[in-house]
């Protein structure tokens, strides 16, 4: 059993957010996720750092927020971030009348914007469409959320807290009317522990209605899906916005070596349910086009889609502080007489922190504690120096290493020492967390040549053993697949179709022993 | 005597363009790359599974569905075919016949049937009992012995001990190297003997075993190479082909060129075959990109040897399957259903390819030839799936020398 | 028409078939690679930036593009990575002056004997090195005391011509081996052609290489002014410089990004010239009249030949002569790639690309080797210590032309 103050459920930003913040208050933490960190939600999204552009016309107030997260983060999570800057334009077709409501807007919000002459849209960014008729700079970025959610859960262990990653929750341990934590279970070996905590806080998302149930309560939150394709190589260096009210295909996200075109929003009731319909797809990269044309030549890499929480009660309920239009956090004492538990959820990744510090706030208020926020002072382990990431860093470190280091994954340039370092990290193996970590199999071949590398030499190392390794790579390949079969046309259906030849012709991955 | 010009640089179109300039036609090849040999193991696969393993190959060829291309073939062109392989290409000392399988390891370590090999690679047949050294340098990542060795050991169709041998060794000062790199350091005696004094102490004592390296002994001097490093390392050693570059697969390819130069077949390597000029429906030429313009090659009879999906001989748009050069109807395309669950299944759309008639000519839609003087090999073909059955080289031959045969017979060569 | 050279990343699929083949690779790990260089690291590069050093070591023979299978302008995007790291990191002296056949000519030409007298020396050689690093046993050609045009001016055609060509002679034959231009002139006159001449510049070639593409840009613009209105009037044009004549149809579109009708047109119309001999070959419209040459020859296809994609046009001329036996290399490339093989830093890696087809050249115990490449020819023959022709100079000779001036 394992006592402690505050309890997290939920491995995606906002969990680790709040254990990070607990953590720097001097509040024990205990985080428990039931797969590994930023597998959900936060794991499937555009990388989009936004300036707040977005919603300088539709939603001021979130729009102020994230500009000034954006400040923030741009401090204390610098390596996480690449400063692409973002364009919004106007594509043909567009109401170019809007531009001055999206300046207002980005003034209200005390976002810089810029108007720029399209002919310098065009030089900075040579595929964008000929045809746009008004360009504004705006501070967007690129956000590596992989590496920020591992910060801060770095963070949190160096505060004295701890992250179980592969821990279900079970049950809920609800005592009279107060939940005192949870029941977990460790997925890999099946072993279930008590997490006893004075407060328990629910991070989990689109899931935050399930885990509501388990406790008694009700939460009506929804899933709303956006599907998301990643082009093969960088089409832009900046974001590329629609400058119009917000809608679906209207964002190109540089996301290191790839452009991501984002998104779509279909209300799902399952939050498990991240099928990817071929609709969804098309819809995506034709409507990008007006944005890039390249888009229909581009090669698509892998679709994937992720379950945006929807929360959709009344926002005068009862216990419901509804802190800003973007997230809501539920105390479930005031609402239906449950102490101890507290719900986090709605929300954007770039307010990820100020939803911590919000949360944290009622968890002080309920544990009696004095406790300021320092999150937005505190600078996240790996971003002491300030640097912001490149997109060419990994390409100048390999050529400082041509001849000392292996290249395991050679499209996206990882190295044996950085497969090594995250196996290390990953007590699981699983190769698909690893490719979380350090980008293993995310290029062009989609793990084809670097997979069974990548078993091998995790094999030679140690770190798994036969059995294990044909498990991983079978496994990987599998979930692969979900992915990569729908956008499979054109040069990704040959590179699968090499890709098929390598595993099950030339290495017969299929008759491996069990 | 108007030329023959055969589209693809694999195991079909080279064949097939050898067997023609061996008949007397003037062969050109014309191909957008160099081909897609260097990415096999040059193992003449003929048939491994169905999906069961395929112990005798030609047996289990009646077996197979109608409109599988070995049934359009019969297991006599098949037969033949292999031999000719074995035959024609000496300097490679191919093992083996397409009568029955050996079953070699696959750098992964999964038990892999295969009808003929180069003698080094065939020299690892694991039918044979005995102690097995899988051996390796740290440096080659394609190639883990310890993944090897254990697997090869854990498989329930060969009897055979394992152990696994790993050489801490930088190859010609780096730590980095792919399995060419490796070949070529094999080639410089200094490097040799570096590599192999390694790889002897890290192997111990290889009394009475046999040793399976990488296939990295050598690439132009192979035979030389793998001598000596037996010799050095006081075992028989064999090899196990890698992924891309495979070495094995660079020989394979270099023999065939080299057969092709001596017989004066002109190659063109890096053009692409846009479109056909006809003459009624018959093909009279075919136009080719090249640098500055298209250009028209005269062509009296045409081979379309383009490969399949991997290769571009065919391609899937959103619209359904397409062959590129000629717009040739692509049978058993599924539509939309392209894809079924999961990634270890066969799916829908694995085996559509163009039809074709005895004489290889591929046919249009209503069962017609579509062209009289164009035929089709290789994986272009419909009906097989070659990477789950294990077929593709011998399917390359076999259809490969059936459409030259077809065009010598029609006088194609006029010899 | 625009050719997208970096789209064409998206059609690799890691392969590896440029691997296997590029010469440079094979001997050196200076070089990671083509499918590294081009298409892998492409990914990382973005305008402004170039952080990988070693892609200066791709020689840019351009062997990558002619075998990748994929349709990768593997060798494209490398030299355009190349060209911006020159913009960010300036260039060398030495490569600015090689880089301008013209001006070298230029300058050369009046002093030819000074010129020559001075490269020919040991001690010349060194001082040139430790100055600008130019290595001291790169093959460095001599300067003519005359040029090429100089004699062009005066020459008049014969009669009873039936059709016509321009001639695109290229420095090497203004400023190197006039007499190279003369026996291209006289065996196509010998065919029934009228050879126009028309006063021409460098290319732009040795720039694009070195990754001064502005410069280079400027070379072409200017060459293809005084080409064009002759394509226009319905001639074409004829190089016997197959790198000279690749540029024209193919590397000034699609590494210079040179976008620009006149240049489309004069490339269209462009041949080489044992394309264009083949192709009156194959018409049945080659003079074929040869005496025999009784010689061994060793022929070897530079890289930049390969990049037309006509095959090997030379071997089906020479297999016409008498008495002559060609012994085709199956060798990649001579290590020279223009320029690359001059360069101190660089010379060795050219000699150890070259070296498996000096080797074949030595025991082929050959007369002479024939190469359509100037550059490669230079260097081959100082390599191997035998002369190193043109295949049109032993047409010439079968056609016995020789004797007849």
């Amino acid at each position: 059993m394992i006592e402690t103050q505050v309890l997290v459920v939920g491995g995606g930003a906002t969990g680790v957010g709040v254990a990070r913040d607990a953590a720097l208050r001097g509040l024990r933490v205990v985080l428990v996720e039931r797969r590994d960190l930023a597998e959900g939600t936060t794991g499937r999204f555009h990388g989009l750092l936004h300036s707040g552009g977005r919603y300088a016309v539709k939603d001021p107030h979130s729009a102020r927020e994230c500009m000034d997260e954006n400040r923030i983060l741009r401090r204390i999570a610098a390596h996480c971030i690449e400063d692409t800057g973002g364009l919004f334009v106007c594509a043909p077709g567009d109401d170019p009348a809007f531009g001055e409501r999206f300046t207002a807007g980005c003034a209200e919000a005390t976002i810089p914007v810029e108007e720029i002459d399209p002919a310098e849209a065009l030089r900075r960014e040579p595929l964008l469409n000929p045809g746009i008729t008004r360009a504004f700079a705006v501070p967007d970025g690129a956000i590596d959320t992989w590496k920020l959610v591992g910060a801060c859960a770095e963070d949190v262990r160096r505060h004295g807290g701890t992250v179980l990653t592969y821990h279900d929750v079970v049950s809920v341990i609800v005592e009279g009317d107060r939940v005192c934590g949870a029941r977990v279970r460790d997925t890999h070996t099946g072993e279930e522990t008590e997490v006893r905590a004075e407060v328990t806080v629910s991070a989990t998302g689109a899931w935050a209605g399930h885990f509501a149930e388990m406790a008694g309560c009700t939460v009506h939150v929804r899933g709303g899906r956006g599907v998301m394709v990643a082009l093969n190589h960088r089409l832009a260096h900046a974001v590329i916005n629609r400058c119009r009210m917000p809608g679906d295909s209207d964002i190109l996200v540089p996301a290191h070596t790839v452009s991501v075109i984002g998104t779509t929003d279909t209300p799902v009731e399952d939050p498990d349910d991240t099928t990817i319909p071929a609709a969804d797809v098309r819809k995506l990269l034709e409507e990008g086009a007006d944005l890039v044309p390249h888009i229909r030549e581009a090669r698509a890499l892998r679709a994937w889609a992720g379950l945006r929480p929807l929360y959709s009660e009344h926002r005068n309920d009862a216990g419901t502080r509804q802190m800003s239009r973007g997230f809501t956090l539920l105390d479930h004492h005031a609402r239906e007489g449950v102490a101890g538990f507290l719900t986090i959820t709605g929300g954007k990744l770039t307010t990820f922190r100020r939803m911590a510090e919000v949360t944290v706030d009622a968890v002080c208020e309920h544990l009696g504690v004095d406790a300021a926020c320092s999150t937005a002072a505190e600078i996240l382990p790996g971003s002491e120096d300030g640097h912001m990431h490149t997109v060419g860093e990994r390409l100048a470190a390999r050529e400082g290493n041509l001849h000392d280091e292996q290249v395991i994954c050679e499209c996206e340039l990882v190295t044996r020492g950085m497969l090594l370092d995250a196996a290390a990290e990953h007590p699981t193996r699983n190769l698909d967390d690893i490719r979380r970590a350090v980008r293993l199999g995310m290029g062009p071949c989609q793990g084809g040549f670097c997979i069974p590398r990548a078993a091998g030499v995790l094999t030679a190392m140690g770190y798994m053993d036969a059995p294990a390794a044909n498990a991983a790579v079978r496994a990987f390949v599998e979930e692969r697949w979900k992915g990569v079969w729908p956008v499979l046309e054109g040069r990704q259906a040959r590179q699968s179709r090499l890709d098929d030849w390598l595993f099950h012709g030339t290495l017969d991955i299929d008759h491996l022993p069990a | 005597m108007t030329r023959v010009i055969v589209v693809g640089a694999g195991l079909a179109g080279l064949s097939c363009a050898l067997r023609l300039a061996d008949g007397g036609a003037p062969v050109t090849v014309i191909a957008t790359g160099a081909g897609s040999l260097q990415l096999g193991g040059a193992t003449i696969d003929v048939l491994g599974y169905t999906p069961g393993l395929v112990h005798r190959p030609l047996e289990a060829m009646p077996g197979l569905p109608a409109d599988h291309p070995y049934t359009l073939l019969g297991a006599d062109r098949v037969a033949a075919a292999t031999r000719w392989l074995v035959e024609r290409l000496p300097a490679l000392d191919l093992r083996g016949s397409a009568d029955e399988n050996m079953l070699l390891a696959s750098a992964l370590g999964a038990i892999r049937p295969t009808a003929i090999a180069p003698a080094t690679i065939a020299a690892g047949d694991l039918r044979t009992a005995g102690e097995v050294i899988f051996a390796g340098v740290r440096a080659l990542k394609d190639f883990v012995p310890a993944l090897v060795a254990a697997n090869v050991a854990a498989a329930t169709t060969v009897t055979v001990t394992t152990r696994a041998a790993d050489a801490e060794v930088a190859v010609r000062g780096d730590r980095d190297t792919s399995p060419l790199g490796l070949a070529r350091a094999f080639e410089i005696p200094d490097e040799r003997a570096r590599l192999t004094a390694a790889l002897r102490q890290a192997i111990g004592s290889a009394e009475g075993a046999r040793i399976g390296l990488p296939a990295v002994l050598g690439v132009d001097r192979h035979a030389e190479v793998a001598a000596a490093v037996s010799d050095a390392l006081g075992a028989e050693v064999f090899e196990v082909p890698t992924a891309p570059p495979s070495v094995a697969g660079v020989r394979l390819y270099r023999a065939l060129i080299a057969e092709l130069r001596a017989r004066r077949a002109r190659l063109i390597v890096g053009s692409t075959v846009v479109a056909a000029t006809l003459d009624g429906n018959r093909i009279a030429g075919l136009d080719v990109h090249v640098a500055g313009r298209t250009r028209t090659f005269p062509a009296g009879a045409v081979v379309l040897a383009t490969g399949g999906l991997a290769t571009g001989g065919i391609v899937l748009e959103p619209a359904g399957l397409r062959e590129p050069v000629l717009g040739l109807h692509v049978a058993d395309d599924p539509g939309e259903a392209r894809y079924g669950d999961g990634a270890f299944h066969e799916h829908p759309i694995d085996r559509a390819g163009l039809r074709v008639d005895h004489a290889m000519r591929p046919l249009d839609a209503d069962g017609d030839v579509v062209h009289p003087n164009l035929h089709a090999a290789g994986a272009l073909l419909r009906g097989a799936a070659p990477w789950l059955e294990l077929s593709g080289n011998g399917l390359a031959l076999a259809s490969g020398l059936a459409a030259a045969e077809a065009v010598l017979s029609e006088g194609g060569g006029g010899a | 028409m625009t050719v997208d050279i970096r789209g064409s990343l998206d059609n690799c699929v890691k392969c590896t078939v440029c691997e296997t083949f590029c010469p440079v690779m094979a001997v050196t790990p200076l070089f990671p690679g083509p499918k590294y260089a081009g298409p892998q690291s492409e990914r990382y590069r973005r305008p402004g930036e170039s952080v990988d050093a070693s892609l200066d070591y791709c020689s840019g023979c351009g062997i990558c593009t002619q075998v990748c299978p994929q349709g990768v302008d593997i060798a494209e995007i490398n030299a355009r990575a190349r060209a911006e790291m020159k913009a960010a990191r300036g260039m060398p002296l030495r490569d600015r002056l090689i880089s301008r056949p013209t001006v070298l000519g230029r300058l050369a030409q009046p002093v030819a004997p000074v010129a020559n007298a001075v490269t020919r020396t040991r001690i010349g050689r060194r001082a040139v090195e430790a100055a600008i690093g130019i290595h001291r046993d790169a093959a460095i050609p001599a300067f003519s005391g005359r040029t090429f045009q100089s004699w062009a001016r005066r020459h008049g055609s014969p009669a009873g011509t039936t059709r016509t060509v321009v001639y695109f002679h290229g420095c090497a034959a203004n400023y190197n081996e006039p007499s190279v231009g003369r026996m291209a002139v006289a065996v196509l006159e010998h065919n029934g052609f009228e050879v126009i001449i028309p006063p021409q510049g460098c290319c732009g070639l040795p720039l694009q290489s070195n990754g001064a593409f502005e410069p280079a840009r400027e070379y072409t613009r200017a060459l293809v002014a005084r080409l064009a209105p002759y394509v226009r009037a319905g001639h074409m044009v004829v190089a016997n410089s197959t790198s000279c004549g690749l540029m024209l149809k193919r590397e000034a579109r699609e590494i210079l990004g040179i976008d620009d009708p006149d240049l489309a047109l004069v490339g269209e119309h462009t041949y080489d010239i044992c394309e264009l001999l083949r192709d009156l070959l194959d018409a049945g419209d080659l003079r074929t009249d040869m005496r025999p040459v009784p010689m061994r020859v060793p022929y070897h296809q530079p890289c930049q030949g390969r990049g037309h994609g006509f095959g090997k046009p030379a071997l089906d001329l020479l297999a016409l002569i008498p008495e002559l036996e060609v012994i085709e290399t199956d060798r990649e490339c001579c290590g020279v790639a223009g320029t690359y093989g001059l360069k101190k830093e660089k010379y060795p890696i050219a000699m150890a690309v070259g070296a498996p087809l000096f080797a074949d050249i030595a025991e082929a115990r050959a007369d002479c080797t024939a190469c359509d490449s100037e550059t490669c020819r230079w260097h081959i023959a100082k390599a191997t210590g035998l002369p190193a022709v043109h295949p049109l100079e032993l047409l010439y000779q079968a056609y016995g032309l020789g004797a007849q001036r």
